[in-house]
């Protein structure tokens, strides 16, 4: 048997490639409005959502990308998505990467920095304890945890669930260290 | 794209991605190399051979096979690199294990943030051959300015100003 791949590729989903390719281009422009300037999670999100605006359009005013059936949106979606997905890690890693920010303040000191003056040269000066305060303003946020004075707690029903099967996912992949 | 071209080559993606789950997951528990190497490496491979599978099979069509496996294989890998990699998530997990599921603001800082994720990052650094330690402090190996020097041009194209 020889082998062979088909190559072939509808009109839907070469229009859902294309968007899908186009999202980092259209992110450099949404991250150039004046009024979203710093605000990088806002700024994704605007791109996303542009690009499945422009997406939608495309298959229902475009001729040649409209869709046959429910199943060719399906997979324009899933092109679409998963490239979203796949930026989404880029950006995740760029934005909020522990590690690559210290790696970035060695980079940036030009000299050599022991443990205690990475900490401290963290995001630019903040030091490692804006890590604290960034991730229990966002779990605080979200209902998992609440602060009563300076005690931390977790909430007893949602918090405790989210622990409880992050714990299990841990133990499922046989992950031993994380965070 | 024909009905039976889609029939031929969504399967097979699909069934390449449960296959990565079952490779990764026993790779992950062997533990001979790094965690995050293996997620990716494992599906890099994998998708290698579902596409060379599929080259075998009647006609499959190569964009369907592979956003079948990709697209769920990139779900997983957000999961799992949320779950691996994830400091908010673990400093639940450590407040699930204090008294009363609670601890003070100072301790969690102390135990977790000062030191263990923060001496975890900078083993990463070492055992990646990013940076090294030595007796004036820690210094970026080439390989590691050439990461960090990528990454700083990424965040000023993307306008992120400050990472972390």
């Amino acid at each position: 048997m020889v082998p062979h791949l088909n190559f072939t590729m509808s009109g839907t989903v070469a229009a859902s490639f294309l968007v899908a390719l186009s999202l980092p281009l259209l992110h450099l422009l949404v991250v150039r409005i004046g009024c979203l300037r710093g605000r990088n999670a806002v700024q994704f999100l605007v791109s996303v959502m542009v690009g499945i605006a422009v997406w939608t359009s495309i298959l229902l005013f475009v001729a040649p990308a409209r869709p046959n059936s429910g199943t060719e949106i399906a997979i324009g979606a899933m092109i679409l998505g998963a490239w979203i997905l796949f930026f989404l890690e880029i950006w995740a890693l760029l934005s909020r990467g522990y590690t690559l920010s210290l790696l970035i303040a060695v980079y940036q000191a030009g000299r050599p920095l022991s443990a205690k003056e990475l900490a401290h040269a963290y995001r630019r000066g903040e030091g490692l304890e804006w890590i604290l305060r960034h991730r229990l303003a966002g779990l605080q946020s979200a209902g998992l945890v609440r602060q009563v004075g300076d005690h931390i707690i977790l909430t007893p029903q949602f918090g405790r669930a989210v622990a409880l099967t992050y714990r299990a996912t841990v133990a499922l992949l046989g992950l031993k260290a994380t965070g | 794209m024909t009905p039976d071209v889609m029939g031929a080559g969504f399967p097979i993606g699909a069934v390449g991605f449960l296959f990565y789950l079952a490779a990764s997951s026993i790779i992950l528990r062997q533990g001979t190399v790094s965690p995050a190497v293996a997620a990716v490496g494992t599906a890099v491979l994998v998708y290698a051979g579902v596409v060379v599978g599929a080259s075998f099979s009647r006609n499959a069509n190569f964009w369907l096979v592979s956003i079948a496996f990709w697209f769920p294989s990139l779900v997983f890998l957000l999961c799992f690199g949320a779950v691996y990699k994830s400091v908010s998530l673990r400093i639940l997990l450590d407040l699930r294990a204090r008294p009363g599921e609670m601890d003070l603001y100072s301790a969690v800082l102390a135990r977790y943030v000062l030191a263990e994720s923060f001496e975890c990052r900078l083993r990463v650094m070492e055992e990646n051959g990013l940076a090294v330690h030595t007796s004036s402090g820690y210094v970026l190996t080439d390989k590691g300015r050439r990461l960090a020097k990528l990454a700083s041009a990424l965040q000023r194209l993307f306008a992120i100003e400050r990472s972390g």
